[in-house]
């Protein structure tokens, strides 16, 4: 019996040691950790890709502006192939896992931007929640750039996008899956946030991109990208709503509601019904809001007045990023949608109705 | 003991997305999904009802002994054996599908058929213990999981990229035909209660099948989030890209504050519990069923010690399922999964009816003793 067991046990080591030999796992200090990734248009159609990668070099010292990181790059033919080709120019295994910042060139972006897109879900190793954004003027530049204050390789770029650190209401998160929804469905556009360098020194994003399915179609002023984020309702995940600006007053959004629906006469409307929580945070001075009920009612106009003008600014550029269409898909049958769609869309008006609910006027009176 | 027919219920309800029942579902999302969804419950009711009914007239008996207490031994062997090679192809499926995932999401340098025989090693030996203790492990393995489906199943609703606009376009298709093939996927959730053709063997004499209006309400609340959350992440259109569509749903949520930000890790965990429990449910079950053809068997489910003829038989379903799926690419796997589900709706049709009338004529039997 004793024997049997004996016999049993170094079989099956035997078996497993023949198992484990088979696996090809390789260490982490065998690893490149990729940390920022850019993709570029290279200008020469026989090799239209340029592809930046930034791998985070490990460090003993962590301080500020101490992050070391090395960049490489290379023009390709296609994605895949460019990816094996940056192998060849280090000496560890290259490793996706953590990359959590891919940016599309500008110029890419500009021309389509579905081959990026369709290559990144494809791949096992690229998570679905890494963020998007296109890089001004270049990809390339904005990878490349290592900011004087980051304390981890890589860091700096990627806590833009996290909503663990800076929480701006300018700031557009968009994640690949969100972006693969959206370059596929009917009635659903692209979003990408766009991330310039300021000072030569950090990043700034503060604009998006209205993209039809391949490519650029409208960029947003920053104050009309803070208006889109508030009523696309995009912030929910952080509830950071900024502000409304219309002088002489400030208000600071604090929760927004938008509600829309939209109904079929023979015009199509979209009415949008937006409530909001405000509390003041700039008004003339020495001057009491005595009858708030009417400044309230300028601001809530005014916000209204705004929307529209971004709604109809959207329209009239042909794209559909708050998903008009999927809503109308939603509520009305609509045999061909992609015949039909485009001119239902340039027919459409929009009604916006504002409900700012005050909740004070900040620590003065 | 109601729980251990809940867990024999929700083992095969969850191992659904194995199966790729969730791809299945979606390609046909504009045809008729929905309506397959729907009228599932319905079905999956009526079947879970005579089932049970039938069973409690058989208590302590699973479907071998039913079936000889009325036909010669031939007839059983046939019907034994047949039972046993569906129930064992369902295993095959999801342990192969499994395997698949490992290479293409945990470690894709490794070898797909070492890992796979890995997997088929650990699923034949842990069916050859007895009945009682697999009804035990089952149990183990999915208290253990159910609090982590629950939080990936809530993660992901609660999820910000959320579109209930996509559930609403889709859900708007209800008025087509359903079609065969997502009627066959929608109502396999549904079928759990087969495993207690062979688990009524532990249940005890005064056994009384209770609350099972709620087990199909249960399911079909399964069902709706295995179908729809996936098309509210990833829009009406982005859904039928994907083939392992909830690996890529739950790779969608970000766990902020979690140990790990991607969920997918998380979610793969609980898939292989799952999946190499049901496969060890299923083989136990050829093993049982098989081992009712072999001569001078002996029906135990408390046995001391497995026989060496359960090893014999766990051995060559390894062998037999290696080979095929040494020989199956992943494009025909998807086919042979498509023909397997279809397959199984008729016969699990047939094996329920079947059970349902033969519970019958032994009551008619009974009243007919008692008045003489």
């Amino acid at each position: 019996m004793r024997k049997k067991l004996l016999l049993s046990t170094i079989f099956l080591y035997m078996i497993c040691f023949l198992l484990l030999s088979g696996c090809g796992f390789k260490d982490i200090d065998k690893r490149y950790f990729v940390v920022g990734t850019g993709i570029d248009y290279s200008g020469d159609d026989e090799k239209p890709f340029r592809i930046t990668i930034k791998l985070a070099v490990p460090s003993v010292s962590i301080d500020p502006g101490n992050s070391k990181t090395q960049i490489e790059a290379i023009n390709s033919a296609t994605i895949a192939e460019g990816v094996r080709m940056l192998k060849a120019q280090v000496d560890k295994e290259i490793d996706f896992g953590h990359c959590n910042v891919f940016l599309i060139g500008e110029e890419m972006a500009n021309r389509n931007i579905q081959d990026v897109v369709y290559w990144m879900s494809r791949r096992r190793d690229i998570q679905n929640i890494a963020a998007l954004g296109i890089g001004s003027p270049s990809a390339e530049g904005v990878i490349a750039k290592q900011p004087t204050v980051e304390r981890f390789p890589g860091n700096s770029l990627n806590l833009f996008f996290s909503n663990d650190a800076t929480e701006s209401s300018f700031t557009y998160v968009e994640l690949l899956t969100d972006l693969f929804r959206r370059v596929n469905e009917k009635g659903l556009d692209p979003i990408l946030p766009i991330v310039e360098i300021q000072n030569d020194t950090t990043y700034v994003v503060n604009r998006v991109a209205l993209l039809n399915k391949e490519k650029i179609n409208l960029i947003l002023t920053p104050e009309e990208t803070q208006l889109f984020n508030q009523i696309s309702g995009h912030l929910k995940i952080t509830n950071v709503f900024g502000s409304f600006p219309s002088p002489p007053y400030v208000v600071s959004l604090n929760n927004v509601k938008t509600k829309y629906s939209i109904s079929n006469e023979e015009q199509p409307t979209v009415i949008m019904k937006i409530k909001q929580a405000v509390t003041f945070e700039e008004e003339p001075v020495n001057e009491k809001s005595e009858d708030q009920h009417k400044v309230l009612k300028e601001l809530q106009n005014a916000y209204s007045e705004k929307c529209q003008q971004l709604l109809v600014k959207i329209q009239e550029s042909g794209v559909d990023p708050l998903g008009f269409g999927l809503r109308y898909r939603a509520t009305y049958d609509l045999a061909d949608f992609d015949e039909n769609w485009p001119d239902i869309y340039k027919r459409m008006i929009f009604k916006v109705e504002t409900k700012m609910i005050t909740q004070g006027a900040g620590l003065l009176r | 003991m109601n729980r251990y027919f809940f867990y024999n219920y929700f083992i095969v309800c969850f191992t659904n997305l194995m199966l790729l029942i969730p791809y299945f579902l979606t390609s046909d999302r504009y045809g008729g999904a929905v309506i397959s969804i729907a009228l599932s419950p319905i079905f999956g009711y009526i079947f879970l009802y005579m089932f049970t009914s039938s069973l409690s007239k058989f208590p302590g008996k699973g479907l071998p002994e039913i079936f000889s207490l009325f036909y010669p031994k031939w007839i059983v062997n046939i019907v034994m054996v047949y039972k046993a090679i569906l129930i064992g192809i369902a295993g095959a499926l999801v342990i192969s599908t499994y395997a698949v995932i490992i290479t293409s999401f945990l470690n894709p340098n490794a070898n797909q058929y070492v890992m796979l025989m890995l997997l088929l090693l650990i699923c034949a030996y842990a069916a050859t213990r007895s009945t009682v203790s697999i009804a035990f492990i089952l149990e183990i393995s999915l208290v253990l999981s159910l609090p982590v489906i629950a939080f990936v199943m809530y993660k992901t609703i609660k999820n910000p990229l959320m579109d209930w606009d996509a559930i609403h376009v889709i859900a708007n298709h209800v008025d087509h035909m359903p079609t065969l093939l997502s009627f066959a996927c929608a109502t396999f959730v549904f079928t759990g209660y087969l495993n207690m053709g062979l688990f009524n063997r532990i249940l005890p004499p005064n056994f009384k099948f209770k609350y099972i209006w709620l087990y199909p309400i249960i399911a079909f609340v399964v069902l709706l989030i295995t179908f729809f959350v996936p098309i509210g992440i990833h829009g009406t259109e982005t859904v039928a890209h994907y083939i392992f569509l909830w690996s890529a749903t739950a790779d969608s949520t970000r766990m902020m504050y979690g140990f790990i930000e991607r969920m997918l890790f998380v979610f793969l965990i609980v898939l292989i519990n799952l999946s190499l429990t049901f496969t060890m449910v299923g083989w136990h079950m050829v093993i049982e069923y098989i081992r009712t053809i072999i001569p001078n068997n002996v029906v135990n489910p408390d046995e001391k010690k497995a026989p060496i003829r359960n090893y014999i038989i766990a051995g060559s379903i390894i062998i037999i399922t290696f080979v095929i799926m040494l020989r199956v690419k992943d494009g025909q796997m998807l086919k042979f999964s498509s023909y397997f589900l279809i397959f199984r709706l008729f016969s699990e049709t047939l094996t329920t009816t079947w059970i349902f009338i033969l519970s019958r004529k032994k009551v008619r039997k009974y009243e007919k003793e008692a008045a003489s």
